[in-house]
């Protein structure tokens, strides 16, 4: 199948504490960057997507207790923080819309598992990106069909129907179904 | 003191409380009429969600598509008894009923049926839908056919304003039982709607019951684009100071905590001075909870427009518009009487992406002169603008039925100059769709069918937001069963008229 090529942009920030955060950014198990992230970068990469894709951006290497270093201290507000700010198609945005819906999947460290209580460790072990802020160590998931603006719109704005309004019932666009069904009745008349 | 009754009717959208209503009633307010406003849609409304009835599901009964089922029958005609009953009860001195469009026609006589014979109050009626003449009128039009079925007294023509004041005052001329419309002049002497008249919290409305009305800052249309009939109720483009629109808008945000206006003109842009002015004042008014508003808009060419035009409406609280783009081809827009090109749409998309202002542009297919390569043109902007689906910018597409020839439309003047000939309907009558061209004999009913629903199909290819096809489509599946446009065995007989 024919790979659609696609300019994909990711927007990350950087926030220091003892170093600056760790991202490694993998599209379909190729590895596009790894390093660290220092204040504002915008990555572009020109993609080869199939027709579904993974993209996994992963913050990685923050210490919490590890060999006596944290990463965080709290008592002077620094933290060592990753965040993905946008994430952008052929220039369009993944928005709230679809970032809102999409939970960051918490690594725990050795000793995190040690010294945080269990209802804590369940409760954090997926944590919302709405934000787009990874306080842990952490993976996040997109996954991603072509063609892209087509799949960028479905997911981001249908919604399920709802009989709220006639002439004014948005949550009718893109449940295309009784439209396909009478565009084939109409061809179908029109052979004759 | 007069006791008049003030009477809205089904199927307007139950989004809003009725504009026109509003200012009736207001106006008999001010005459020292003592005013009671019904709102029998908006009763409708509710009434069907009573009984877990769909009210939407009565559409094609207003729109004459279907009789009622023997449910709705029944629904129907207890709400008008009970209504009639409650309203003739009153003794109001005056029933004044609105009949807002088309759609009201169906439920007004009725209603009128009904209720005539239980009061001897003067009845009169006015509205859009008492100027409507067709094959349901017999070719008179509504408001006479209802006075000469003795259902009404009166009937009130155009513009009702300043025609109002006089018909309550005893006087007649133009616009009170005639079909000769008055038109104001001075738009910002209007009185504005009273919403006080109206519950506010009964309607349904679109946004997280956000309250919103509808607001008018013109009448009429600075464009004459050649397939539209508004030239024929509204010879002359008319339209309010920007202060003055914004003054009615503060006013209702601060009396009545309405914080979404739909503007009911043809553009709401139509006059660039009277927007941008109306803009200005808004956004530096501060709303402590922000407004929103929309309407339809024009795109213009880019030389007439500025950057800052586009920060200033999204300042202002604009930000959802329909805007006529009508086909791909610059071509066909231009014989469309619009002068803009797909390079202005491409401007002002994008300015409307980076203010975050939404648009539903409005299209149709097989206008008088399109070729196969306009067509393919119109084909070609589905991927060009996808990107602003993709963004949000497109918010919803609207792809209107085939060319009508209306009467009164400036296409209706160039029957003989584009060789129209008509085919005969299932009634005999020349069908308004129906039409052919000599000067494009390429663009028969069959290619104008094929190529909207090609168009239908490119847009759900590029994932757009079609919406409202569902009646759409099963009116042309309809159309074209009733005058056997699928079966090229039966003969087609075409006609030639000179005016519709």
């Amino acid at each position: 199948m024919l790979a659609d090529q696609i300019k994909l942009e990711i927007d990350l920030k950087g926030q220091y504490c003892n170093h600056w955060p760790f991202a490694r950014i993998i599209l379909n198990d190729q590895k596009l960057f790894d390093g660290e992230v220092v204040d504002s970068v915008n990555l572009m990469f020109n993609i080869d997507a199939q027709k579904k894709n993974q993209l996994l951006i992963e913050h990685y290497g923050k210490q919490f207790g590890d060999n006596n270093i944290y990463d965080c201290i709290p008592d002077r507000g620094e933290d060592c923080i990753l965040t993905i700010n946008d994430i952008r198609f052929n220039d369009v945005t993944v928005g709230s819309e679809i970032m809102s819906k999409l939970f960051f999947k918490t690594i725990w460290t050795e000793q995190q598992l040690q010294t945080t209580a269990p209802d804590m460790l369940l409760q954090m072990s997926k944590i919302s990106c709405h934000s787009g802020t990874m306080n842990f160590n952490s993976i996040f998931s997109l996954e991603f069909e072509t063609p892209i603006l087509n799949w960028l719109t479905i997911a981001k704005y249908k919604q399920p129907l709802e009989n709220n309004a006639y002439f004014s019932n948005y949550s009718l666009r893109w449940h295309y179904e009784k439209d396909i069904e009478l565009i084939n009745e109409i061809k179908e008349l029109m052979k004759q | 003191m007069n006791r008049t009754a003030v009477i809205t009717i089904p199927r307007i959208e139950p989004h809003r409380p009725p504009a026109g209503a509003a200012i009736v009633a207001k106006i008999c307010k001010n005459l020292g009429h003592n005013v009671s406003c019904y709102d029998l849609n908006i009763e409708f409304f509710h009434y069907c969600k009573q009984l877990n009835v769909d009210y939407h599901a009565f559409d094609s009964v207003w729109d004459n598509f279907s009789d009622p089922t023997d449910l709705q029958e029944k629904i129907l005609t207890e709400f008008i008894a009970h209504w009639s009953g409650c309203i003739a009860r009153e003794n109001y001195d005056r029933i004044l009923i609105s009949v807002f469009g088309v759609s009201g026609l169906y439920f007004a006589e009725r209603f009128l049926k009904v209720v005539r014979p239980l009061t001897t109050a003067i009845i009169s009626a006015g509205g859009m839908g008492i100027s409507y003449v067709g094959l349901t009128t017999n070719g008179q039009g509504f408001g006479a056919k209802l006075r000469n079925a003795g259902l009404i007294n009166d009937y009130i023509t155009g513009e009702g304003e300043i025609v109002l004041v006089k018909y309550l005052n005893g006087e007649g001329g133009p616009g009170i039982n005639n079909e000769t419309p008055h038109q104001v002049e001075d738009l910002d002497s209007l009185t504005w709607p009273d919403y006080s008249f109206y519950d506010l919290d009964r309607y349904d409305y679109l946004t997280n019951n956000e309250r919103e009305v509808f607001i008018t800052g013109s009448r009429g249309c600075v464009r004459k684009c050649t397939y539209c009939d508004i030239e024929r109720y509204w010879p002359k483009y008319r339209y309010r100071s920007g202060q003055n629109i914004a003054d009615e808008i503060i006013f209702n945000y601060e009396n009545h905590g309405i914080t979404r206006y739909y503007f009911t003109d043809s553009l709401v842009n139509g006059s660039l001075r009277a927007f941008r002015d109306m803009c200005n004042k808004l956004a530096a008014y501060n709303f402590p909870t922000p407004i929103h508003w929309g309407g339809q808009y024009i795109f213009r060419p880019k030389s007439a427009l500025d950057d800052d035009d586009f920060k200033m409406t999204k300042d202002a609280g604009g930000d959802l518009f329909f805007v006529g783009i009508e086909t791909g081809s610059d071509r066909v827009r231009f014989d469309m009487g619009k002068k803009f090109t797909n390079n202005d749409i491409d401007y002002q998309l994008e300015q409307f992406s980076r203010n975050r202002i939404k648009l539903i542009p409005l299209m149709f297919t097989g206008y008088l002169t399109e070729t196969l390569e306009d067509h393919h043109e119109t084909m070609s902007i589905f991927p060009r603008w996808q990107r602003y689906v993709a963004d949000g910018t497109i918010d919803g597409f609207e792809l209107g039925s085939n060319l009508l020839i209306l009467p009164g439309a400036p296409v209706e003047r160039m029957i003989e100059s584009h060789g129209l000939t008509f085919m005969m309907d299932t009634k005999n009558e020349p069908g308004l769709s129906l039409w052919q061209s000599s000067l494009n004999p390429d663009l028969t009913l069959r290619e104008r069918i094929r190529r909207k629903i090609e168009l239908h199909e490119q847009a759900i290819r590029y994932a757009y937001p079609v919406w409202r096809q569902e009646a759409r489509l099963n009116a042309l599946k309809q159309l074209i069963l009733k005058n056997n446009l699928h079966d090229s065995k039966i003969e087609k007989k075409f006609v030639k008229i000179n005016k519709i």
